[in-house]
């Protein structure tokens, strides 16, 4: 016993080690918590209500086991992913311009936050009115729910750069290429990386809700489907689905865009 | 046909809303002279500096600058947080050679640090390096905000002797912003002593013993000293000394 103590004291000694330890811990409690009270609460509704984890579990591995699961997510993916490049590109197209110049900014401005203030369940229904019950509802309303969060992301930017570097590069007579490159592209970086973050995860719930609400196809179409024929240990399943996804798609990006400054040159020799 | 004065500044007034900070404020720096100025803190003597590099615009005045090109170490370090030391140091100059980045490095004390990012150095160690990329950009004129504060004694001896020899073998003129007396003793042709806002010369120290040759035990040195303590006091202004 007195072994293992000293023992674990050295492991905590290790902050990061620590840090992982506990918060797996969290997890853990957390999800058995949930867990017992989902099994509780099962045991007094019907499935139709509520369905026992038993019972999500095995409609969830009938879903892995399918070969239509891949499909799905697959158009999903698609649907997200072209919403997603669009909505970056034009967002930071904005959001440059409104960096750039007062004017643009202020004429910009109001539209921007006027897109950004409509409820997306609006969007929706103009447009599922405009482009009908296929997947281009749900790309529109992707790209437009993104878009402007973007935009906001890389204006906001621009008014954090330091004024203090830029004269620093006026000092020393940066030309414009080398002012754009080596001072205005790496303040807006952190930016940029906050807008793609955001934009990923809120772009996910997005593509879900669209397919729920207009698609036969898709992640969110299964859900509906899952629905009209009354399985709601299916809607579970598809449910579980998605949230690991989206979770597991704000991992990847936010490692994908770590900026990391560790990378030593070696200027000897 | 090259003039003797490079630097003039002609009754420039400056103001930032309703706070005067320069008011009718003159001087000049003739060609390869070091000129030292004194002043209590927030009297405009970094804005002076911003006015002769071009970033700030006096409210009205001239300058004549004559120089080809203009350095400045800020009274900030100013470092690109996303650039190491040498990075920092070579982006002022892209002709510079790595050998001659990589000896001033070692001049400023900065040898093994040219891989860290101005997050991971001290305060003196980024002065230093923005001493360093000072004098990698090829200038004439030099403009200089306390270059050497948050330095400790030696450091502080050291860099003004390099200043020194690089004064002797490039003859730069040098316009040297401190709150050292020393500091100024050792290094200017003339001492400006600058009064508080609105900001004027209140007088002017020139010392002739040739700058290689000083020793802050020399009596013209000492005498010089114990004026601008005079001064100082009069003013009843604290300068950190
Ligand atoms: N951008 C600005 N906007 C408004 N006021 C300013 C600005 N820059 C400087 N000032 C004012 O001008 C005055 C002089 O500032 P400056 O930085 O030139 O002082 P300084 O002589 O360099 O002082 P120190 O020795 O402390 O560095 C101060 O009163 C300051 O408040
Ligand atoms: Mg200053």
């Amino acid at each position: 016993m007195k072994a293992f103590i000293t023992k674990m004291n050295r492991v905590f000694k290790n902050k990061k080690l620590y840090n992982r330890w506990s918060s797996s811990v969290g997890i853990i409690i957390i999800s058995l918590i949930i867990l017992l009270l989902w099994q509780g609460l099962s045991s007094i509704y019907t499935p139709l209500v509520l369905p026992s984890p038993f019972l999500t579990a095995k409609s969830l591995l009938k879903i892995l086991q399918s070969k239509c699961f891949f499909i799905e997510l697959f158009s999903t993916l698609q649907r997200l992913l072209i919403g997603l490049i669009a909505s970056i590109l034009i967002g930071s197209i904005f959001g440059i311009m409104m960096g750039c110049s007062k004017k643009i900014k202020h004429l910009l401005e109001p539209l921007v936050y006027l897109v950004q203030a409509t409820p997306p369940i609006l969007y929706m229904t103009l447009a599922m009115l405009w482009f009908g019950l296929n997947g281009r509802a749900t790309i529109f309303i992707v790209f437009i729910g993104s878009a402007p969060v973007m935009a906001v992301n890389i204006a906001e930017g621009f008014e954090n750069i330091d004024v203090k570097l830029i004269e620093m590069g006026k000092a020393f007579q940066f030309s414009r290429t080398k002012m754009i490159l080596e001072i205005i592209i790496p303040s807006l970086k952190a930016y940029f990386k906050t807008g793609l973050i955001t934009v990923f995860s809120f772009g996910w719930k997005l593509v879900v809700m669209g397919e729920v609400l207009s698609a036969s196809t898709g992640l969110g179409a299964q859900i509906t489907d899952a629905r009209m024929n009354l399985e709601t240990n299916m809607v579970f399943a598809w449910g579980i689905i998605v949230i690991l996804l989206c979770f597991l798609f704000q991992k990847i990006t936010a490692k994908l865009f770590e900026f990391r400054l560790k990378r030593r040159k070696n200027y000897e020799g | 046909m090259r003039d003797k004065v490079l630097l003039k500044i002609l009754n420039i007034e400056k103001n930032f809303e309703e706070v005067r900070v320069l008011h009718d404020f003159s001087m000049e720096a003739n060609r390869e002279e070091i000129v030292c100025i004194i002043g209590p803190s927030g009297c405009g003597k970094s804005t002076m500096l911003n006015i002769i590099s071009g970033l700030t615009l006096p409210s009205c005045g001239e300058v004549i600058n004559n120089s080809q090109n203009t350095s400045y170490v800020f009274q900030e370090d100013r470092l690109l947080p996303w650039k190491d030391v040498y990075e920092n140091i070579r982006i002022v100059n892209d002709k510079s050679s790595h050998k001659t980045c990589m000896e001033l490095i070692e001049k400023v004390g900065l040898k093994g640090f040219e891989g860290f990012f101005s997050c991971e150095l001290s305060g003196g160690m980024r002065q230093r390096c923005s001493i360093a990329r000072a004098f990698n950009y090829e200038a004439d004129l030099l403009l200089m905000d306390e270059p050497f504060k948050s330095l400790d004694f030696n450091l502080r001896i050291g860099m003004i002797h390099y200043l020194l020899t690089l004064w002797e073998s490039k003859k730069k003129t040098i316009i040297f912003v401190t709150h050292e007396i020393d500091e100024a003793l050792l290094l200017g042709d003339r001492i400006l002593f600058l009064t508080n806002r609105p900001t004027k010369v209140l007088t002017e120290f020139r010392i002739e013993t040739p700058k290689m040759k000083r020793s802050l035990t020399d009596p013209s040195l000492v005498k010089v000293r114990n004026q601008i303590l005079d001064l100082l006091q009069n003013e009843n202004q604290p300068v950190d000394s």
